[in-house]
C-alpha cells in the first residue's frame, strides 16, 4: 500500500508567515537578538560537588603515571579506571582494529597469569609468530599466491597456534578477578581512548593492584590470532548484521577523508585478518607508556596505600614519552556529502557537521547547541519533529561524534515515524535549524536550563564509584587535568545565546555537512508492512 | 624492564628494526604471582537500614537520607497484571504507562512538565510493564518540594489527552515496523513467543489493530486499576530530612482513597511447552543467534542459591564454562551465556544463548546442547566451581554497597512479597553451595529433554540442514501484519460524489460563477488583519498582490515595522526591518495556497475529486453540507456549505503557530461583489478551535498589472 501522506508544511495563505511576523520582535537578526542579552556577571558557581573536590588526591610515580584517588568509607569495596590515550584514531593504515585488539589483549594475562609454564610457552608463542610471517607474506601475493604453498603455510601456522595454545591457562585473568567479585569487569575502547574498569572488595585492593599493573607493564598477547577472530564476530554483530551499525560506518567512511576518525574503531576485514602480534606488540609499547594513561580509584582505599601498590606494581610501566597526537587534520568539506544504504529496514536518518576538537574554547558551545537542538523532550528538533509532527519517533544530536580529542562532528540522529518519507524527515530537520537561526533564536532561558541540566549530571556521574573514577580520568586524558571535570560547570555558566547561534552559523551549514540514510528500496512499496 | 618484552623481536612498520630489550628480573615476575597474595579479611560495615512505614492509605514508604550530594530519587511500584491487557489492546500498558506522563495532569500539561524538569535539571516518569508499574523522580534538593508534588499529581491524576495518545501510538507503531530489523529482538522475541506460547500474555506484541484501539478510556481504566495507594511502595532516597519528607508525603499522598479492587491476579505462568527447534529467517546478517530455553523458577526457590552459582559456572562471564567452550577453545562466537531462570515476581526463563558466524551456527547450538546437557549429569570440576561460587559470594558485598540500591531493593521486595531480609537469607544458604548441591539442584531444574532451540539467522549458509538437529523444526513466521487501509469517511460513490461536486459547483454560482473567477489572474487585496498568538493581539494592515499561480507578495504594517515575503516564481524571500533573507520552501507553501485558494477552487470546480459526506454538520446554529476533497498536493480537506449554497468554511489541517500540525478552519463571511465575482470580505481563523485571526477586507482590484519586478526579492537595506 502507498505510504500515508506524511504531514506537510505550512498551507494557509497568512498564517505561517504570520508566525514568523509574530516572532519579529526578536527578529532583525538572530545574532543582534542574542548580542541583547546583557552579560550575566561572573557569579561564583555553585556546582554541588565543592565538597567532593576537595576529597580527591593525586600522586604520580616516578614513571609518570597519575593516580587520581576518591576515598569513600561507606562501603568496603572501591572501583578503579585506567584510561589510555589510545583508541581507533591512533591506527596506522592496514592495522584498523589494533587499539581494540589490545584491549583484548589485556584480559590474557602476564608470564605468570594465564600460563601452565611460561618456560614452555614462550618458545612456542615466538614459534607460533615465526610460522604466521611467511604465511601472511605469501598471502599479500594475492592471486599469484602459490596455493600449495599457502596449504603448508597455513597448516604450520595452525600447528604452532595449537602448540602455544596447549601451555595457555585459558582465562585465568578473568577467572581470578571474578572469583574475586568484581560484578562489572569490561573494557571499551573508542576512537580516542581505551578504558578498563571494574570493582571489587576493598580487601582485594592489592591483587587489583597486582593484576592490574602486571598486564599494564609486562602484558603477554597470548592467543592472539585466536582473539582476533573474537574481534571479527564482534564486526559481524556490530557492524554487518545490523543497519544502524551498516549506517553508522558508512556515515563514517563518508564524512572523514584524511583523519583516522574515518575509520571507526572496529576495523576493516582485510585488516582483521592480517595485521600480526607483532604489530600489536608495536602498538603497545608505542601506547601503553606511563606518560599516556591515568588510573583512578574510588571507593574504600587510603592514599598511603596506594602510593606504597602503586609503586610497586605500577613502577615498570614504561617511561617512555607519550606518542605524538594525530598530525592529519581534516581538510575543511567543500560541498554536502551523502551515503545512502536502500535497505528494507526502517529508515533512519543521520546528519552530522563538523566542528572543532573538545580542547577548543568554542567547543562549550558545540555541547550546549546539541542538548537544545536534539538533546531531549525539551529540544526544539525533538519537539517539533517528535512531539508536534510527529514525523519522527526518536531524535538525538549530540557533539563530539565519534570522539572530541580532534576535530568531530555534530551529530543528529533521527528515527522516522513508520511511513515518513527519510527525505522529508530531514528536510524538517533543516527546517528547525532555519528558523532557529531566522525567526525564533533559543531564548536565555532555554540556554539557563542547559546550564541547571550540566550541574544535574554532573552530580549524577559522581553519585557511583565508577561512574566517578570515569569522569575524572577522562578529564585527565583529554583534558590535561581531572580538574577540568568540576570546571565544566563554570565554562558553561558563562555561555551566552550568540555563542550558540554563532557556531550554528559557522558550523550547519550545508557545504560541511554529511547525510546518511537507511531508505527503503524503491520496489519496496511498503515499509508500514510486513516482509 | 619487562618480562612479555624480552620475549618478541619487534618489527616497527614492517622493517625489521631488532630491538634490543633488557632480561626480564626473576623478581619481577615473582612479584605478579597473585597466588602469593594473602587476602585480609573484609571490613565489616554498617549497612544503612532504610525506615519503612504505613500511611493510613496503606501507601508502604521506605525512606533513606543521603547527604553527600545535593540529590533527591523516588520511585514507587505498584502490582499490575498482564491479564488486565485485553488481546485486542496489547500496547496498552505501554502507551499508558508512558501517556500518564508525556500528557501530565489537568494543572500541568506534560508539555510544561518537560519544559520544567528540563530548566530544573529534574526527570519525572512513569511506565508499565508486564506485572508491574512504576513512577520514579529524580531532582536537585531545592526542588523536592516542587517535583514531589508534580510527581504526585501526574501519578494520581493523569489526564490522558488525545494528542500525547496518539504520540505513544507513534512510537508503537514505528516498533512494529521496525521489529525485524535487529536480530537480538527477533531472537528475545522469538524465544519468549516459544516458550510462553504466542498467546500468552507475557508473549503478546502490539500489532497495529491492537495499537489502533486503544482508547483514552481504557487507558483511564488501566490506570485507575494500578495506581491505587494500598498497592503503592514508595521509596524516597538522598538529601532530605525524614521528617520533613514524612509532611511532604502526607500532604501529597495522604488524602488519595483507597481502591476497592484490590486482588491482583497471579501470574498466567503457561505449561511446558513442546521441546523443538524454531527458526526464525534474517537475512541481511553475517551473524546467527541461538539459545536454548525452558521456563525457569521463582527465586524464593529452595534451589536458588545452588542456581545462583550454577549460571556463573555455566554461563555467568568470562571464566564460564559457556564461553570457555564456544568463545575461547573455539573463537565461534563473541557472545555466549546463561541465565539460570530465577525471578521474584514469577517463574524466570532459563537460557543458554551464543551469537555466532553464520556458517558454524549449528556447531554452536550442538555445543550450547552438550554443554547444558552435561552440567546435568556430571558436577562441575572443582576449579569452575570453586571461581563460580568465590565470584557470587563475593560479589555479594556489592548488593550492600550502594545504599540506594538497598533501599531500591527493600522497597522491591516489598512489592513482590518476599522478607525484607530475602538477601542475608541468600547469602546465609549460599554458604552450604557445593559440587553436589549444584549438580542436584540443576537435575530438578533444567530439563535437556525440554529445550525448545531459538535459531535467528541466514538458513542457507547454515554449515548444515535444521533438520539434522534432531529436533522437530517450526519454521516461525515473524512476517508483520499490515496495518489495516486508511477508512475514509463513508465510501466515495458515485452519488456521493456526484452530490459533492453539485454542492461546490452551487457554491462557485453563489459567489459569482465559474467563468468570472477563472477570469481573475491577478488580484491585490488590502486589509486590517488582528492575529492573536498566546494570548496577546497584534493589529496590522496588510497588501498582498498575486499573479495567479506563483508570483506572490505580502507586504504587512504593524507598530513595530514593515515586513514582506514574496517568491518570484522560482524564489522566495522575507524581508523585515533591513534584513532580507532567502526562504527557498516557500515555493511549495505558495502552490498549496493556491490549490485551496477560492480562485482555483471555484475557476475549475470540475478539477476536485469532491464527496459529499453523509452527515450534515452544526456550526455556529447553521446546519451545513459538508464535503470532502482528496487532493494529491495537500492533505485531503473538508468544506462546509450554508444552507444558501455559500461556501461557509475550510476545515484542514496546516501548521500550528508551534509549528506542530493543527487543526485549522476558515470562517468566511460578509460576501460583497468586486468586480464580477462575490467575495467575503470578513474571514475569521482558529486553529484547534481557538482564534487566531480575524481580517476585514477594506480594498480589493481584480486584474490589476503587477510587473515582474515586484516579486523580485530587494536588495538588503544600506
Amino acid at each position: 500500500m502507498p505510504a500515508p501522506t506524511p504531514p506537510r508544511r505550512a498551507s494557509h495563505q497568512t498564517l505561517p508567515w504570520l508566525l514568523t511576523l509574530a516572532l519579529a520582535a526578536a527578529l532583525a537578526s538572530p545574532a543582534a537578538a542574542a548580542t541583547k542579552v546583557a552579560p550575566k556577571a561572573p557569579a561564583p558557581v555553585k556546582t554541588g560537588l565543592e565538597n567532593l573536590e576537595k576529597q580527591v588526591k593525586e600522586f604520580t610515580l616516578a614513571n609518570g603515571l597519575k593516580f587520581i584517588v576518591v576515598e569513600r568509607h561507606n562501603a568496603p569495596v572501591f572501583s578503579f579506571q585506567t584510561l589510555v590515550n589510545a583508541g581507533g584514531a591512533d591506527e596506522q593504515v592496514g592495522q584498523t582494529g589494533i587499539a581494540h585488539m589490545m584491549e583484548h589483549m589485556a584480559f590474557k594475562g602476564t608470564a605468570v597469569v594465564g600460563t601452565k609454564d611460561w618456560a614452555k610457552e614462550k618458545p612456542l608463542l615466538d614459534a607460533e609468530e615465526t610460522a604466521y610471517r611467511p604465511l601472511l607474506n605469501e598471502r599479500r601475493k594475492g592471486l599469484k599466491a602459490d596455493t600449495t604453498r599457502l596449504a603448508v603455510l597455513q597448516k604450520a601456522f595452525g600447528e604452532a597456534q595449537e602448540a602455544a595454545r596447549a601451555e595457555v591457562e585459558p582465562n585465568e585473568f578473568s577467572r581470578i578477578i571474578e572469583g574475586a567479585g568484581a560484578p562489572d569487569m569490561n573494557a571499551e575502547t573508542s576512537d580516542d581512548v581505551t578504558r578498563y574498569f571494574y570493582s571489587l572488595p576493598s580487601n582485594r585492593l592489592e591483587l587489583w593492584a597486582l593484576m592490574e599493573g602486571g598486564r599494564m607493564a609486562t602484558p603477554v598477547l597470548r592467543e592472539f590470532y585466536k582473539e582476533r577472530d573474537v574481534i571479527y564476530e564482534e564486526r559481524r554483530m556490530g557492524v554487518e548484521s545490523s543497519p544502524i551499525g551498516r549506517l553508522f560506518m558508512g556515515f563514517l567512511n563518508t564524512a572523514y577523508v584524511a583523519h583516522p576518525y574515518k575509520t571507526g574503531v572496529i576495523g576493516f576485514p582485510s585488516d582483521l585478518k592480517s595485521f600480526s602480534r607483532t604489530q600489536g606488540d608495536a602498538f603497545f609499547r608505542e601506547h601503553y607508556v606511563a606518560k599516556n594513561m591515568a588510573v583512578a580509584v574510588v571507593g574504600d582505599v587510603t592514599v598511603p596505600e596506594l602510593q606504597a601498590l602503586g609503586a610497586k606494581y605500577f613502577g615498570g610501566i614504561s617511561d617512555a614519552p607519550a606518542p605524538p597526537p594525530v598530525d592529519t587534520q581534516e581538510p575543511e568539506q567543500q560541498a554536502e556529502r551523502r551515503v545512502i544504504f536502500e535497505d528494507p529496514a526502517q529508515p533512519m536518518v543521520m546528519i552530522g557537521w563538523h566542528i572543532p576538537a573538545g580542547d577548543d574554547p568554542r567547543y562549550a558551545s558545540y555541547e550546549a547547541l546539541a542538548s537544545l537542538l536534539g538533546g531531549g523532550d525539551w529540544a526544539r528538533l525533538n519537539k517539533a519533529l517528535v512531539k508536534e509532527r510527529k514525523i519522527a519517533v526518536q531524535l538525538q544530536a549530540f557533539a563530539g561524534l565519534p570522539g572530541e580529542k580532534y576535530a568531530s562532528m555534530l551529530g543528529v540522529l533521527v528515527v522516522p515515524a513508520t511511513g515518513q518519507d527519510p527525505l522529508k524527515v530531514e528536510q524538517a530537520v533543516y527546517d528547525v535549524i532555519d528558523s532557529v537561526l531566522t525567526v525564533s533564536p533559543f531564548t536565555a532561558a532555554e540556554l539557563d536550563g542547559y546550564k541547571v541540566r550540566v550541574r544535574a549530571r554532573n552530580i549524577a556521574r559522581a553519585e557511583g564509584n565508577s561512574g566517578l573514577a570515569d569522569a575524572l580520568t577522562r578529564a585527565q586524558i583529554l583534558q590535561g587535568d581531572w580538574r577540568e571535570f568540576f570546571r565544566e560547570q563554570e565554562r558553561v555558566q558563562a555561555l551566552q545565546v550568540g555563542d550558540l547561534l554563532g557556531a550554528m552559523k559557522r558550523s550547519l551549514i550545508k557545504s560541511n555537512r554529511t547525510v546518511g540514510l537507511i531508505v527503503n528500496p524503491p520496489k519496496q512499496a511498503s515499509n508500514e508492512g510486513g516482509r | 624492564m619487562t618480562t612479555a618484552r624480552t620475549m618478541f623481536r619487534v618489527a616497527l612498520l614492517g622493517l625489521l628494526a631488532m630491538v634490543a630489550v633488557s632480561p626480564a628480573r626473576a623478581q619481577d615476575d615473582a612479584k605478579f604471582d597473585p597466588k602469593k597474595l594473602t587476602t585480609p579479611a573484609l571490613r565489616r560495615v554498617q549497612v544503612p537500614q532504610p525506615e519503612r512505614y504505613v500511611m493510613p492509605n496503606g501507601i508502604v514508604v521506605f525512606l533513606l537520607e543521603s547527604h553527600d550530594l545535593p540529590v533527591v530519587r523516588a520511585r514507587a511500584l505498584f502490582k499490575s497484571s498482564p491479564l488486565w491487557i485485553p488481546a485486542e489492546k496489547v500496547g496498552l500498558s505501554d502507551l499508558t504507562g508512558e501517556v500518564i506522563r508525556s500528557g501530565g495532569s489537568a494543572a500541568h500539561s506534560g508539555d510544561w512538565l518537560d519544559d520544567r524538569m528540563a530548566a530544573i535539571g529534574a526527570s519525572i516518569s512513569t511506565s508499565i510493564s508486564a506485572d508491574q508499574a512504576s513512577g520514579g523522580f529524580r531532582c536537585l534538593t531545592d526542588n523536592t518540594g516542587e517535583v514531589l508534588s508534580l510527581f504526585a499529581e501526574v501519578m494520581r491524576a493523569p489526564v490522558f489527552p488525545a494528542d500525547k495518545i496518539e504520540l505513544s501510538k507513534v512510537g508503537l507503531r514505528q516498533g512494529i515496523a521496525s521489529r525485524n530489523d535487529e536480530m537480538i529482538p527477533i531472537l528475545i522475541r522469538v524465544s519468549t513467543e516459544s516458550v510462553y506460547g504466542k498467546d500468552n500474555p507475557y508473549a503478546r506484541k502490539p500489532e497495529y489493530a491492537t495499537v489502533e484501539a486503544i482508547a483514552q478510556e481504557d487507558c483511564q481504566k488501566l490506570h485507575a486499576r494500578v495506581f491505587q495507594p494500598n498497592r503503592m511502595v514508595l521509596a524516597v532516597y538522598g538529601d532530605f530530612k525524614s521528617a520533613e519528607m514524612k509532611k511532604l508525603l502526607a500532604e501529597k499522598f495522604g488524602d488519595w482513597k483507597r481502591g476497592d479492587d484490590a486482588v491482583v491476579p497471579p501470574p498466567p505462568v503457561p505449561g511446558v511447552a513442546k521441546p523443538r527447534l524454531v527458526f526464525a529467517p534474517k537475512e541481511d546478517v553475517t551473524q546467527a543467534g541461538i539459545i536454548i530455553s525452558h521456563l525457569g523458577f521463582r527465586a524464593d526457590d529452595p534451589d536458588y542459591a545452588s542456581m545462583t552459582v550454577f549460571e556463573m559456572a555455566l554461563g555467568g562471564g568470562f571464566q564460564s564454562r559457556l564461553v570457555n567452550k564456544i568463545r575461547t577453545e573455539r573463537g565461534l562466537a563473541y557472545a555466549a551465556g546463561a541465565s539460570a531462570g530465577a525471578d521474584y515476581a514469577r517463574p524466570g526463563v532459563f537460557m543458554a544463548y551464543s551469537l555466532t558466524r553464520t556458517d558454524s551456527a549449528l556447531t554452536a547450538l550442538d555445543l550450547l546442547r552438550q554443554e547444558t546437557t552435561r552440567v546435568t549429569e556430571a558436577p562441575f570440576t572443582d576449579a569452575e566451581l570453586k571461581v563460580a561460587k568465590e565470584s557470587v559470594v563475593n560479589g555479594l558485598v556489592f548488593s550492600f554497597a550502594e545504599p540506594s540500591a538497598i533501599l531500591f531493593r527493600s522497597s522491591y521486595f516489598e512489592l513482590t512479597g518476599y522478607p525484607l531480609d530475602f538477601l542475608e537469607r541468600y547469602q546465609k544458604a549460599l554458604e552450604g553451595v557445593n559440587a553436589a548441591t549444584v549438580l542436584e539442584a540443576a537435575k530438578r531444574k533444567i530439563h535437556p529433554d525440554r529445550f525448545v532451540a531459538i535459531v535467528v539467522g541466514k538458513e542457507k549458509e547454515f554449515e548444515k540442514p535444521l533438520e539434522s538437529m534432531g529436533l522437530a523444526v517450526e519454521r516461525a513466521d515473524i512476517s508483520i501484519p499490515p496495518p489495516a487501509s486508511k477508512v475514509a469517511a463513508g465510501e466515495a460513490s458515485p452519488a456521493a460524489l456526484a452530490k459533492g461536486q453539485a454542492l461546490l459547483v452551487k457554491a462557485a454560482g453563489v459567489a459569482g460563477g465559474s467563468p468570472a473567477w477563472a477570469a481573475i489572474k491577478s488580484v491585490r487585496m488590502e486589509r486590517d488583519e488582528n492575529v492573536t498568538m498566546q494570548g496577546q493581539s497584534m493589529a496590522m494592515t496588510s497588501v498582498r498582490q498575486w499573479r495567479m499561480p506563483d508570483h506572490y507578495v505580502a507586504a504587512r504594517k504593524l507598530a513595530m515595522g514593515e515586513f514582506t515575503q514574496g517568491y518570484d516564481g522560482t524564489s522566495g524571500w522575507m524581508a523585515a526591518m533591513g534584513q532580507v533573507q532567502d526562504q527557498p520552501k516557500v515555493g511549495e507553501e505558495l502552490k498549496k495556497q493556491y490549490e485551496r485558494s477560492l480562485f482555483r477552487l471555484f475557476a475549475e470546480p470540475g478539477a476536485f475529486q469532491v464527496q459529499a459526506l453523509d452527515e450534515p454538520k452544526t456550526v455556529d446554529g447553521v446546519t451545513c453540507s459538508v464535503a470532502l476533497i482528496k487532493s494529491e498536493s495537500t492533505r485531503d480537506w473538508l468544506l462546509y456549505f450554508a444552507p444558501d449554497g455559500a461556501l461557509a468554511r475550510m476545515e484542514y489541517m496546516g501548521e500550528g503557530m508551534n509549528g506542530g500540525p493543527a487543526r485549522t478552519v476558515e470562517i468566511y463571511g460578509d460576501w460583497k461583489p468586486v468586480g464580477g465575482v462575490q467575495y467575503p470580505h470578513s474571514e475569521k481563523t482558529l486553529m484547534d478551535d481557538k482564534p487566531v485571526m480575524e481580517a476585514k477586507l477594506t480594498r480589493m482590484e481584480l486584474n490589476p498589472t503587477l510587473a515582474d519586478d515586484l516579486f523580485k526579492k530587494p536588495a538588503a537595506a544600506k
